[in-house]
Order: C-alpha cells, then structure tokens, then sequence
C-alpha cells in the first residue's frame, strides 16, 4: 500500500514538474542577454565597410549571426521608445550599422557619445540601406582614447 | 517689377528645392496586433526602412520578417519559422503613390496611399488612409491598415486557429530625413 501511495506521489510531482517545464518553454520571454556569448565574427572599424558595402562581404553573413562590431557613433537616438547606436566606419556615410540595444544598459548609453569608439555584440538580422541588428550589447566603450 | 520677378524666382527656387529631394527615415515602426479570446499576440519592428520621393510623392518601404520583436520568444519562432517563413522570404516590401500629395504643405494633411504590398511572395493592392506631418523641415508619416491572413498564404495549423485572429490590424509611423543617395 505504501509503495503505491509512493508511487503515486512522484507520478504526480513528475506530471507538475512536467507542467513547470513546458510553462516555461511556452511563456519564456523573447529575451536572451548575449553578451556571454561566442561571437562567431567581430568586424572591426577599418573593414567595416569591407563588410556592409553593397556587394561585398554582407553576403558572407548570415541572418541571426551573433557579430561584435567595432565602429564609431555616427547617432544616439530613442526613437520608437527604444535606445538605438547608430554606427559608422572611418567615413560618415551609408551604409550605417543600427544597433537595437537590448534593455537594462541605460547607465552605459548616458556615457556614450557621438564619435566614440565603441564594440557591440548583437544578433544580425539582414541588410536594407543599412545593416540591422537586434539585441545589442556594449562590450567596450572609448577603444582608442 | 523687379521685385515681383524676384519673388517668382524665389518661390520656384524653394519649392523646386523642397520637391527635388528625397527623404529617408531609416528607423520606421511597424506594429501588429491580433486580438482573439484565447490570447492577444503583438510584435513591433523598429528598423523599418522607407524612403519618399518629394518630387512625385511615390513612396518605398522594405522591412525585414525576422526584426519583428514580441513579448514571447515561442510567438517569435511560430511567426518566423511556421507562419511567414522569414528565411525563405526575408522582406516584406510596400511600393505606391501618395495621391494628391503636397510637399510644401505645413502641418497636417490625410492623404490615401494606394500601392501594392508584398509578404510572403503574395502581393495585395492597398489603399491606407495617412496622417502626414510637416513641421520644422521633418515630414512624419503614420497610419493602420488590415490585414486578412488568407491574403498572404499564411497557412496556421488547425491547433493554433484559434490563437491567431484572421484579420490583423498593423500600425505604421515614420519619421523623415533628407536623403542623400
């Protein structure tokens, strides 16, 4: 009898632990902090446009690509509610790198500003007049001061 | 005399300025919105390109599928993988004409923007009634349209029918800058 009722309660502490499992899966939010994260590429500001130009090197990267990026702050902006970086290379012009940054750095970006050499770990999602990334991370901040 | 001819120099030479330009906004949002009893699903991209031709009012969008950020990461993954098959066709672009379009207008005008868009390989023609603002040398374009689901081929398992309202309602706003190609 009482290796029934045993029975019975890890069958049932299986099933609601089951149950936790798959909330979780289902409910998780679509947040993920990056920054611990293998970079599989890090583009650095001297071939920056190497990668970004029309025609060149874009085609190498592959959507969802976790990419650090080194570049210079042609723009901070908060458009849409949301803190954006824009990057540039050596030259201020198009193609520019936007950089959605992910939420909880508020503190970094206050420190930021426009020309500052910065690297950016983020999520590559594809290429329009500039190159797009989400859930951006700053890794370093004033590389060649 | 003289200064009549100036005048009419002037005004041709500033409107034929402000309506030879093109305008950029390179961070325009898109938001959807489904509404169903069993749950309500919203996602927003903010990296949504758009640019505007001033000279005739044709105007461009192209945003990328797999951009769209929502509350949960599981909407994500059905949405890219099942629903709009973001890998196989990573834009959705919209191409038309801002109908009786006046650049030089300040302030607030509505105006229809008929043009065809495209997602999912399937393209529509659409007609979206438009708030545009022009203030301090910015224009702001913004609107909603509907969209039905059927429309795009977007085929959702019988399981999920419920979960996902047939028409979707999507919100769009764009801010401008000058554009130089």
């Amino acid at each position: 009898m009482k290796k029934i009722q045993k029975k019975n309660i890890a069958l049932t502490l299986l099933v609601v632990l089951v149950g936790i499992l798959f909330w979780w899966y289902i409910d998780r939010p679509d947040r993920h902090n990056y920054i611990n994260d293998r970079t599989l590429i890090a583009i650095s500001v001297d071939n920056l446009s190497d990668y970004f130009e029309p025609n060149t090197k874009i085609n190498t990267l592959e959507p969802e690509q976790l990419v650090e990026i080194e570049g210079r702050i042609k723009e901070i902006n908060t458009l849409n509610g949301r803190h954006t970086i824009l990057l540039r290379g050596r030259q201020d012009e198009s193609p520019y790198i936007i950089c959605d940054m992910q939420t909880g750095q508020e503190k970094e970006l206050k420190l930021l500003k426009e020309n500052d050499t910065i690297k950016v770990k983020g999520v590559f999602k594809g290429f329009l007049k500039d190159a797009v990334f989400l859930h951006c991370t700053i890794t370093h901040h004033n590389l060649h001061e | 005399m003289n200064k009549f001819i100036i005048l009419v120099c002037f005004i041709l030479c500033t409107g034929y300025h402000v309506v030879a330009q093109k305008i950029i906004a390179r961070q325009g949002r898109v938001a959807f919105f489904s509404y169903t009893p069993v749950e309500n699903i919203k996602a927003e991209n903010n990296q949504v390109l758009s640019i505007i031709d001033l000279s005739n009012g044709s105007i461009a969008v192209s945003m990328l599928m797999n951009a769209f950020i929502f509350e949960k990461a599981l909407m994500r993954e059905h949405f890219n993988e099942s629903y709009v098959e973001s890998d196989l066709y990573p834009k959705a672009t919209f191409v038309g004409e801002i109908l009786d379009f006046d650049p030089l207008l300040r302030g607030e005008q509505t105006r229809i923007i008929k043009g065809n868009f495209t997602m999912h390989d399937v393209s529509t023609a659409l007609e979206i009634k438009t708030k545009i603002d022009y203030i301090d040398s910015s224009y702001e374009v913004s609107g909603s349209f509907e969209a039905m689901v059927n429309d795009y081929e977007i085929k959702i398992p019988p399981l999920l029918a419920g979960n996902i309202a047939k028409v979707i309602t999507v919100d769009f706003r764009f801010e401008y800058e000058p554009y130089q190609e």
